[in-house]
C-alpha cells in the first residue's frame, strides 16, 4: 500500500513536470511556425564526417533516359539490373548502383541534373559512370510524327554534340579518371514503313557521337543499334519504343563486355603492383 | 485549493490503480520494437538496392524514383503536388548537406511522433481519457461520487486535471521509450543533429524562404509539444464523449471512428472543402513543423489549432454543463 | 434559543411538497415526512414504488421537479455541500471501487470531506468489524462485507443521517439478522438518525419506529410501527379435519373474520395472533383435529390492499 502512495507520488511529480515540458514545447512549436524567423542558415557545427567511400565495392552510377530507367522491361530490371546482377553473381564483384535517370529526360534536362550537389556527389565517388541520353533528342514525340517531312529529318545534331560535350565536361569537373560509357541509339521505327529513312537518321546520329566520345579520354561508346536491326517487333516493348525484356538482355551484355574489359584490365594491373 | 488537489490525488490513484499506465506501456512496449524493426528493415533494404549506406545517395536515389514518379502522367494531381513538395524539400536538404533521416534514436523518436500523431497517440490517450466518468457510471461509483459534500463542477474538474497529468505522462512514456528501444538497434546520439524547419507550402509550391535549422533535441520537444495539445483536445473530446455516453465500449467506438474518419477523409475528400472543420483532420500539427503538403486544401498551422482550440472547448463546455445538471438515474 | 427553533433542531431530514417528472411520466408526486433526530424510519413501497428516485433526490443525485428537500436545516439545492456533510448515504447496492482495497476506499471517501483523521477510519473499520480484510482488495469481498464497507464510508463524516437504500437486499438470513443489530446498536451508540428503504413489512416491523408507505409515487400513509401492525390484522392458515365444522366456529367468534377455505382441510382466516392459543384449546375441546397452525406473514402487498380500499371486502 505504501509503495502504492510513493509510485503514485512519483507519477503525480513526473506528470506535472511533463505538462509543464510539453506545453513549453507546444508555444515555441507554434511560434516556430507561426512566427518564422528569416532564414539565417549556419552551417552546422559538428560537421558530420564523410562516411568512407567504400573502396572495397564498385561504385556504379547510372545517368539518363527512360532507356536507362528500364522502361518496358516486364520484369522491371532494364539493363542496369542485369547489368547489376551479372557482375555480383558471375564476376563476384560487390557493388554499390546508383541509378539517376530520369525518364524522358533529353541532354539538356541532363545537364541541369549535372549541376545540382547531390548528383555531383554520387558521381564524384562513381568508379563506372554509364549512361544513355540523346533519344529523346532525336525522336521527336508521337504528336509531332505527322506534321515532319522526314526524307529531310536529320535531327539536331550538332546541338546535340555542343551538349554532349558539356555533359562530358562536367562529369569530368567531378571525376576525371572513372570510365564513362555511352551507349548508343537504336532505331524503334524500322518496321514502319512511312519512316523508312529513320536508320540512316539513327546511323548518322550515331557515328556523330561516336566521333565526339573518341576525343574524351576514357569515354567509350557503346553500339546497339546493330543488336536491334531485324529484330524489333521480338526486341521492342508493346510501346514501338522502348526495349522488351530481351531487348534489355542484349542491351546488358553488350555493356557489360565492354564494362569487363576495362575491369579486367585493372584487376590485372592491381595483381601486377602488388 | 488544498480540497482541489486532494481531489485530483484521488482521480489521480483511481487511474493509477485502474492499471491505464501499465496498459499503455504495455502496448508501447510491444508495438514500437515492432515498429523499430520495421524502420531498420526499411534502411537495409535501401542499402541493400544501391549497394551504400552513404545517405546522400540514398536520398539522390529517392529524388530521381520521385522525379519518374512524377513523369507518369496517371498519378493523380493531389499525390503529384505532395510528392513534388516532398523531393523539392529532399533537394533541399541535400544541398544543404543535411541528413533529414541520420539514424539514430532522436531521429527515431522524432518520426514516431510525426507519424502517430494522427491515430496511434490519440488512441492511446482514448484508453486513459475514455472511462474516466462513463467507468463510474457503469460501475455505479458515481452515486457514492457524488454524493459528497463536493460541488459537481468540482468533481469533473478534477477529473479533467487529472486527465491532462496522465496525457502529459502518458507523451513522456512515449518519448522515453522509443528513444530507450530504438537506441538498442540505432544508436542513443544525434539530439544535436540539425533538422531544417521553416518550409512553407504556398499553393502547392514549397517557399524556402524561412527555412531555419534547429537542433534535433528542439526540434523534438517542438514535435512532442504539438503531439501534446493534440493529445489534449482529444483527450477532451473523449471526455465529453464519457460524459454524455453511458458505456465506455460505445464512447470507444465514436471516438475510433471519428479518428478514424480524420484519416479516412483526408485521402478521399480532397474535393470536399468543409471536411477540414472536422478535427480528425486536423490532427497533423507536425506536417507544418516539416512542411509537408497539408491534406486538404485550406489547411493551415493557424486553422488547424483554432480549429483543435474550438473543438476543445466546445466539448469542455458541453461536459460541464451536461455533467453539472444531470439526473444520475441508475 | 426560542420554542421553534429546538423544533427544528430536533428535524433531521425535511421533506415537503417533493416531486419529481420525466416527460409525462410522474415518478413521485408531493411527498412530504420529516425524519427526527434519532429514530429509525422506515419507508416502505412495491418496487417501482418511487422509493429509489425518492433516495436519490435526498442525496442530490436527481434534482427535484418541485417541493423542498432539508437536511439539518439545509436545502440541499442550494447549500448542496452543508446538507451532504449531514449525510451518509448507501445508494441500491454498495458500489465501491473495486480494484483498490477497502482501505483506499475508506481513504478516498475521507479525503473528499476533507481531512478526517485516521483514527476515525480505524474505529469504522473496527466497527463494521472488517480489520482481517481492509487491505485486500473489495473484488475479493462478499456482498455482506461490501455492504458493512458501503456503511463505514457513509459513517466516515459523522453524519446526523444515514440513508440505506434496501440494505438487506441480496443477504442471506444471517447476514439481514446481522444487519439489523447493526443498524440498533448504531443508533443506540451514536444518536444517528436513520433512514431505511424497502419493500419487506417484516424487516421494517423489526427495525423502525416509524414508517412511510408510498405507491405510486404517492404517500400513503406515515405513521408508528404499532399504528400500523394494529390496523393489519395477520393471516392465519388451519390445516383441521373436519373443515366444515371448524369454519362454522372459526366464524361464530368475534374476532376472526373472513374464514375461507383454501382446500379440503386447509382455512384460512384474519385474527390477532395472540388469540392463536386460545382458539386451538377450543377446536380441540369440540373434537376438531388440529393438524396445523400457520401464520401468513402479511406482505406489504396485502397492507396496500388493506389501506387502499382492499377493507371494503370484508
Amino acid at each position: 500500500m505504501n509503495r502504492n502512495r510513493i509510485t503514485l507520488s512519483i507519477v503525480v511529480i513526473l506528470s506535472v513536470m511533463s505538462l509543464g515540458l510539453f506545453l513549453y514545447g507546444f508555444v515555441i512549436g507554434v511560434a516556430d511556425v507561426l512566427f518564422p524567423q528569416s532564414s539565417d542558415m549556419a552551417k552546422p557545427e559538428e560537421d558530420t564526417p564523410p562516411l568512407n567511400p567504400e573502396d572495397d565495392k564498385l561504385n556504379m552510377v547510372f545517368l539518363g533516359d527512360s532507356i536507362t530507367r528500364g522502361v518496358g522491361d516486364r520484369e522491371g530490371m532494364g539493363y542496369v539490373g542485369r547489368v547489376k546482377q551479372a557482375l555480383e553473381q558471375e564476376e563476384g564483384w560487390r557493388l554499390s548502383v546508383n541509378n539517376l535517370a530520369v525518364s524522358g529526360a533529353t541532354s539538356e534536362d541532363l545537364i541541369d541534373q549535372l549541376q545540382q550537389d547531390g548528383i555531383q556527389y554520387a558521381l564524384s565517388r562513381a568508379d563506372v559512370i554509364v549512361l544513355t541520353i540523346g533519344g529523346n533528342d532525336l525522336h521527336p514525340g508521337w504528336d509531332e510524327l505527322d506534321t515532319i517531312d522526314f526524307s529531310q529529318y536529320r535531327g539536331d545534331v550538332e546541338g546535340f554534340s555542343e551538349n554532349a560535350a558539356r555533359i562530358l565536361d562536367l562529369i569530368r569537373a567531378v571525376n576525371p579518371d572513372s570510365p564513362i560509357y555511352w551507349i548508343g541509339l537504336y532505331n524503334p521505327f524500322e518496321d514502319i514503313p512511312e519512316l523508312t529513312n529513320s536508320a540512316a537518321i539513327v546511323q548518322n546520329w550515331n557515328a556523330n557521337l561516336e566521333k565526339m566520345v573518341l576525343s574524351h579520354d576514357r569515354v567509350y561508346y557503346v553500339p546497339v543499334f546493330d543488336l536491334f536491326r531485324g529484330q524489333t517487333d521480338r526486341l521492342l516493348y508493346t510501346d514501338h519504343f522502348h526495349p522488351s525484356a530481351e531487348g534489355y538482355e542484349l542491351i546488358a551484355t553488350r555493356v557489360l563486355e565492354r564494362i569487363m574489359i576495362d575491369l579486367d584490365q585493372n584487376r590485372r594491373e592491381d595483381e601486377r603492383d602488388e | 485549493m488544498r480540497e482541489f488537489l486532494r481531489l485530483v490525488w484521488n482521480e489521480a490513484e483511481k487511474i493509477y490503480r485502474k492499471k491505464r499506465l501499465a496498459i499503455v506501456i504495455l502496448i508501447l512496449l510491444v508495438l514500437i520494437p515492432m515498429f523499430v524493426y520495421a524502420q531498420y528493415k526499411e534502411v537495409q533494404t535501401l542499402v541493400e538496392r544501391l549497394g551504400t549506406s552513404d545517405w546522400r545517395v540514398a536520398l539522390q536515389q529517392q529524388i530521381i524514383d520521385t522525379q519518374n514518379r512524377l513523369n507518369s502522367s496517371r498519378i493523380p494531381e493531389d499525390w503529384r503536388n505532395w510528392l513534388k513538395i516532398r523531393m523539392e524539400q529532399q533537394q533541399y536538404y541535400l544541398e544543404h548537406d543535411i541528413n533529414p533521416n541520420a539514424p539514430g534514436a532522436p531521429t527515431f523518436v522524432r518520426e514516431f511522433m510525426e507519424r502517430g500523431i494522427n491515430l496511434f497517440i490519440p488512441l492511446l490517450v482514448m484508453i486513459v481519457a475514455i472511462d474516466i466518468v462513463s467507468g463510474e457510471r457503469s460501475e455505479g461509483t458515481i452515486k457514492l461520487l457524488l454524493t459528497r459534500p463536493v460541488r459537481r463542477w468540482k468533481i469533473l474538474l478534477s477529473k479533467y486535471v487529472t486527465m491532462l497529468l496522465y496525457i502529459s505522462l502518458l507523451i513522456l512514456l512515449v518519448g522515453i521509450i522509443s528513444y530507450l528501444i530504438a537506441g538498442v538497434v540505432f544508436g542513443y546520439s544525434g539530439w544535436n543533429m540539425p533538422v531544417l524547419t521553416g518550409f512553407v507550402v504556398e499553393n502547392g509550391s514549397l517557399n524556402t524562404e524561412f527555412v531555419h535549422l534547429v537542433p534535433q533535441w528542439k526540434y523534438i520537444l517542438m514535435a512532442f509539444g504539438l503531439g501534446w495539445f493534440v493529445s489534449v483536445v482529444v483527450g477532451t473530446i473523449s471526455f465529453m464523449v464519457s460524459v454524455l455516453i453511458r458505456s465506455t465500449p460505445a464512447a470507444m467506438g465514436i471516438m475510433l471512428a471519428s479518428l478514424i474518419a480524420g484519416g479516412i477523409l483526408s485521402e478521399f475528400a480532397t474535393a470536399w472543402e468543409q471536411a477540414k472543420y472536422i478535427y480528425s483532420v486536423n490532427l497533423d500539427l507536425t506536417d507544418y513543423l516539416s512542411g509537408q503538403m497539408p491534406p486538404l486544401e485550406g489547411l493551415t498551422m493557424s486553422f488547424s489549432l483554432i480549429n483543435l482550440a474550438a473543438w476543445a472547448l466546445a466539448s469542455f463546455v458541453v461536459a460541464f454543463m451536461v455533467f453539472t445538471r444531470q439526473d444520475m438515474l441508475n | 434559543m426560542s420554542v421553534m427553533s429546538e423544533q427544528a433542531q430536533d428535524v433531521v431530514l425535511s421533506v415537503r411538497d417533493l416531486t419529481k417528472k420525466i416527460g409525462k411520466k410522474t415518478l413521485v408526486e408531493d411527498l412530504s415526512f420529516d425524519v427526527y433526530q434519532g429514530e429509525v424510519f422506515g419507508f416502505l413501497g412495491p418496487n417501482g414504488a418511487g422509493k429509489t428516485t425518492t433516495i436519490r433526490m435526498l442525496v442530490g443525485l436527481i434534482r427535484p421537479t418541485g417541493g423542498t428537500i432539508s437536511i439539518g436545516g439545509y436545502d440541499v439545492r442550494s447549500s448542496f455541500r452543508e446538507a451532504m456533510r449531514e449525510i451518509g448515504s448507501i445508494v441500491e447496492n454498495p458500489e465501491l471501487y473495486s480494484f483498490m482495497t477497502g482501505w483506499e476506499n475508506l481513504k478516498q471517501f475521507s479525503r473528499m470531506l476533507g481531512d478526517v483523521p485516521e483514527e476515525r477510519i480505524h474505529e469504522l473499520v473496527r466497527l463494521v468489524n472488517l480489520e482481517k480484510r481492509i487491505h485486500d482488495r473489495v473484488k475479493t469481498y462478499s456482498l455482506g462485507m461490501k455492504q458493512r464497507l458501503g456503511i463505514a464510508q457513509a459513517l466516515l463524516g459523522k453524519p446526523r443521517l444515514l440513508i440505506l437504500d434496501e440494505p438487506t437486499n441480496g443477504l442471506d438470513p444471517a447476514g439481514i439478522r446481522e444487519m439489523r443489530e447493526f443498524i440498533r446498536n448504531l443508533v443506540e451508540q451514536e444518536n444517528i438518525s436513520v433512514f431505511i428503504s424497502s419493500h419487506l413489512l417484516s424487516e421494517v416491523q423489526m427495525l423502525c419506529d416509524r414508517v412511510a408507505i408510498i405507491q405510486h409515487g404517492k404517500m400513503i400513509t406515515v405513521s408508528t410501527i404499532e399504528e400500523l401492525v394494529n390496523s393489519a390484522i395477520d393471516k392465519v392458515e388451519w390445516t383441521v379435519r373436519p373443515a366444515d365444522k371448524a369454519r362454522r366456529f372459526l366464524e361464530s367468534q368475534e374476532d376472526i373474520r373472513e374464514v375461507r377455505q383454501e382446500e379440503e382441510d386447509k382455512l384460512i382466516c384474519r385474527m390477532p395472533p395472540d388469540r392463536i392459543s386460545f382458539i386451538v384449546s377450543k377446536l380441540v375441546e369440540q373434537d376438531i383435529e388440529v393438524d396445523g397452525v400457520r401464520p401468513v406473514v402479511v406482505t406489504l402487498e396485502d397492507l396496500f390492499m388493506e389501506l387502499t380500499g382492499g377493507e371494503g371486502i370484508a
